[in-house]
């Protein structure tokens, strides 16, 4: 099963009045299900927009993609944790905040994640006293307690030390593990996308260059020479 | 008046803007002023009530455009990605408010708001223009009549100074209650 991105133009404003820049050029393709789909391509390929479109952050200016209203969450490159809710209350914010769970439930149900991923111990702390590592694991446990089908993440690595680098793609391993969770990931991190992915999207200047399984992708010898000029640049 | 100016629709922040700029602008005293001798002229209704509730009016209007500029840049100073993070979490706009913002934002407007309710308590002094025996009112009364100027105008200054401060220490308390997460 999947679920089709068509002809998708997107355009941003400017820092000019009035003048939009068109970030994505016609993009199609489809998104597997239960898979892991990585998003690779250049800084400015408009990696991040896409991403942000399927989560409905940007708006599409035409073309198409599916309707995943109520069926994604998020995990962003700058964390985006309440700055005023403990981890605890973070990841259990989109239970009880959005009036599903009581926020008793929610807590509990949060801390069973937070057990599960060795997070217990920071529990109560607030964000800012945490590591980057850190941030982001209670930002992805944020995201995985909603049961979301699709887990969208925006490079969730990019600002992190090469020790938090681990501690996050550690996770995100054991969470593509979990059964029934389509994940697409935007990161720059090829070796990762290599270890993780079932799908690579290649994106450069808004367009679609490639788009293959993971093996034909990382193959030694790629057919594509698009994936050949990105992975020897 | 912090929503008019955050408003998306330029003419709510053109009447936002206005307000700000003369409230600010125009003296307390002078509000006052027009409060109470020039809107009765205009609102007939308006000479039945009372000196206390114009001044209450006068200076709660020229506040209000002050303390909005105090919480819009409280509010501005909250990270815009929390937003989204809460928008790709479905939670909705109240909630994410109630919750997540104001308290950020509260921690930001209650150093500016302090200082401006402190300038409020201050400037009851000057209802004393239109008749208000207020606590400074009430100080020269007793003054006048019994030539103590020294006592009762210190006295009068002490008082003010221990309303102010034992909010300034009401201000901490809360200032430390809000920033344990900063």
């Amino acid at each position: 099963m999947t679920m089709a991105v068509k002809q998708l133009v997107v355009t941003v404003p400017t820092n000019k009045k009035h003048v939009t820049k068109e970030v994505l050029h016609e993009v199609s393709f489809d998104i597997p299900t239960a898979q892991v789909l990585t998003i690779l391509g250049p800084s400015g390929a408009g990696k991040s927009t896409l991403i942000r479109t399927l989560n409905g952050l940007q708006p599409v200016t035409t073309g198409s993609v599916p309707d995943l209203a109520g069926q994604t969450a998020m995990v962003f490159q700058h964390f985006n944790l309440f700055a005023n809710l403990t981890a605890l209350d973070n990841v259990a914010s989109p239970l009880y905040l959005t009036g599903q769970q009581s926020k008793s439930v929610a807590r509990e149900r949060a801390m069973t994640l937070l057990e599960k991923f060795n997070l217990a111990g920071v529990a109560t702390q607030y964000p800012s006293s945490l590591s980057g590592g850190q941030k982001q694991r209670i930002g992805i446990l944020r995201a995985l307690i909603t049961e979301a089908p699709v887990l969208l993440l925006d490079e969730p690595t990019s600002a992190l030390d090469p020790e938090s680098i681990r501690e996050v793609t550690d996770m995100i391993t054991e969470v593509a593990k979990l059964p029934n969770r389509t994940i697409i990931l935007v990161t720059h991190d090829i070796a990762f996308a290599r270890d993780i992915s079932d799908d690579v999207l290649l994106l450069a200047d808004g367009r679609v260059q490639a788009f293959e399984r993971a093996d034909d992708f990382f193959a030694p010898e790629p057919q594509n020479t698009a994936i050949t000029a990105f992975l020897t640049r | 008046m912090t929503w008019l100016r955050r408003s998306r629709y330029r003419w709510l922040q053109a009447i936002a803007r206005f307000y700000v700029s003369v409230f600010r602008a125009v003296p307390g005293v002078v509000q006052i002023f027009l409060a109470y001798y020039g809107l009765p002229e205009i609102i007939p209704a308006l000479k039945t009530w009372s000196p206390e509730v114009m001044v209450i009016l006068a200076l709660g209007f020229k506040y209000a455009a002050y303390m909005a500029e105090t919480f819009r840049a409280a509010v501005d100073s909250v990270d815009a990605g929390q937003w989204e993070a809460a928008t790709s979490l479905q939670i909705n706009k109240w909630a994410f408010f109630k919750h997540v913002m104001l308290p950020q934002a509260a921690v930001n407007a209650i150093p500016g708001f302090g200082n401006y309710t402190i300038g409020i308590l201050k400037e009851t002094a000057l209802a004393f223009v239109i008749g208000v025996t207020e606590l400074f009112g009430e100080g020269k009364l007793i003054a006048g009549g019994s030539f103590k100027y020294m006592e009762v105008y210190a006295a009068v200054a002490i008082i003010y100074w221990l309303l102010v401060v034992a909010y300034s220490a009401l201000q901490n308390k809360l200032e430390r209650y809000y920033r344990r997460y900063m």
